[in-house]
């Protein structure tokens, strides 16, 4: 079976009108996620911070990307 | 072996109706929680797990490609739009839970929205999806041959209406699970509105749907059988008595949500009922739409090996976010 012959039957037009939608909220997200991340980089480091302690699991240390990105208290 | 599947499948899309339902139905109670640090609570008893609910939906889909390859390819075809609309309803709540706790004071509001906003579009496309399947696709040769926008009738607004009463009830026992104090008290009062309203529902719906098509009518008034069904109706009706009693007394903490799920369970086997062994209306049965029994076999050994270990981690991680939320506690 070829790629043409397995071609549902949609119009044109819906499928143009999902793929820009969700190209739209792709651009979204990932720009949000984006800005978001240069933000992170942006921000210098405290004057006197020290490394974290504690393991990677344990409360007030960030364990996904964005998770550092803005306010984590510092010590709980 | 196809009555495997379709059990495998009708099991799978249960799971996820009760697991993201709650979940979406937290998203859809947002909008008339306006404290900040209401919503923070909220939203941190289903961040923990709201995701991996959504395994199931992955699950019933894959499966169905396998066992069923038929019923996959008309029924994404014949409810393409409410389906994608679906998916991006669930984008832009998925991504509210790692970008609200992140954003800025005056921005946050935005994925406030775009929870609320995201998990109302989703649960409604569900429900109209529903709704299309029961009313029946227009199937010839095994390819859908209807309109694009066949799924759009009264019938189909009216189930996206009722998953949305549906999953704010599920959501709202969940809360009150899961909250304390001011919070669980306004749940209580939430939880009772949407008992009363789901059993309007699930009246309207009883009636309605004999009245699609007739084998239906005849599978619940048949004098033969109409015993064997009658205690799904009674035990619905006696589980919301004691649900509303129970919301009523102000004391229990848990059993609300077990009272909803087990309303919820009976619910969704008066729907197989109707409905097996035809997996998609007017007359498509399991036995017509399986795939040949060697893929059959070659993808239920998977599945066989690969749901014990779903199971496994979701009751782990249940277990784990076991207990009470409480104000202030964050999210990482």
């Amino acid at each position: 079976m070829r790629t043409a012959d397995s071609v549902s039957n949609h119009d044109l037009s819906h499928l143009a009108v999902s793929l820009a939608l969700l190209a739209f909220i792709y651009l979204l997200v990932f720009g949000t996620g984006t800005a978001m991340g240069l933000r992170m980089l942006a921000t210098a480091p405290r004057k006197g911070e020290s490394a974290p302690e504690g393991s990677p699991c344990e409360l007030n240390q960030p364990v996904r990307p964005l998770s550092g990105s803005a306010s984590v208290p510092a010590h709980h | 072996m196809s009555v495997i599947w379709a059990g495998i499948i009708v099991l799978g899309v249960f799971i996820y109706v009760v697991m993201d339902g709650f979940d979406l139905g937290v998203g859809i109670l947002f909008p008339f929680y306006q404290d900040r640090d209401d919503r923070d609570v909220m939203m941190n008893t289903i961040a923990p797990v709201w995701d991996g609910n959504e395994t199931w939906l992955v699950l019933g889909g894959a499966g169905l490609m396998a066992a069923f390859p038929v019923v996959y390819s008309t029924v994404l075809s014949a409810l393409y739009l409410p389906i994608m609309l679906m998916l991006i309803g669930l984008i832009l709540r998925g991504v509210a839970f790692e970008f609200r706790f992140k954003a800025s004071e005056h921005r946050r509001h935005i994925w406030d929205k775009s929870f609320a906003g995201g998990s109302l579009l989703a649960t409604l496309m569900q429900g109209v999806t529903l709704g299309a399947i029961m009313m029946g696709l227009e199937i010839r040769n095994g390819v859908f041959v209807g309109g694009a926008f066949d799924w759009f009738s009264p019938f189909s607004i009216f189930t996206g209406c009722a998953l949305v009463v549906g999953y704010v009830f599920l959501g709202s026992t969940w809360l009150v699970m899961k909250t304390e104090g001011r919070l669980q008290e306004q749940m209580r009062k939430t939880a009772r509105v949407s008992t009363a309203l789901i059993a309007g529902v699930i009246a309207a719906i009883s009636l309605w749907t004999p009245m699609l098509h007739a084998y239906i009518a005849r599978r619940w008034f048949d004098q033969q059988t109409f015993y064997w069904f009658l205690p799904v109706p009674v035990l619905v009706l006696a589980c919301l008595m004691l649900l509303w009693r129970t919301l009523g007394s102000g004391r229990r903490n848990g059993s609300p949500f077990a009272l909803a799920l087990c309303i919820t369970f009976l619910g969704y086997s008066g729907l197989v009922i109707s409905l097996m062994p035809i997996i998609v209306p007017p007359s498509l049965t399991i036995w017509a739409a399986a795939a040949p029994a060697s893929s059959q076999g070659f993808a239920l050994v998977g599945a066989l090996f690969i749901i014990p270990i779903i199971i496994g981690y979701t009751a782990w991680s249940y277990y784990v976010f076991r207990g009470k939320v409480r104000h202030g506690e964050h999210y990482h």
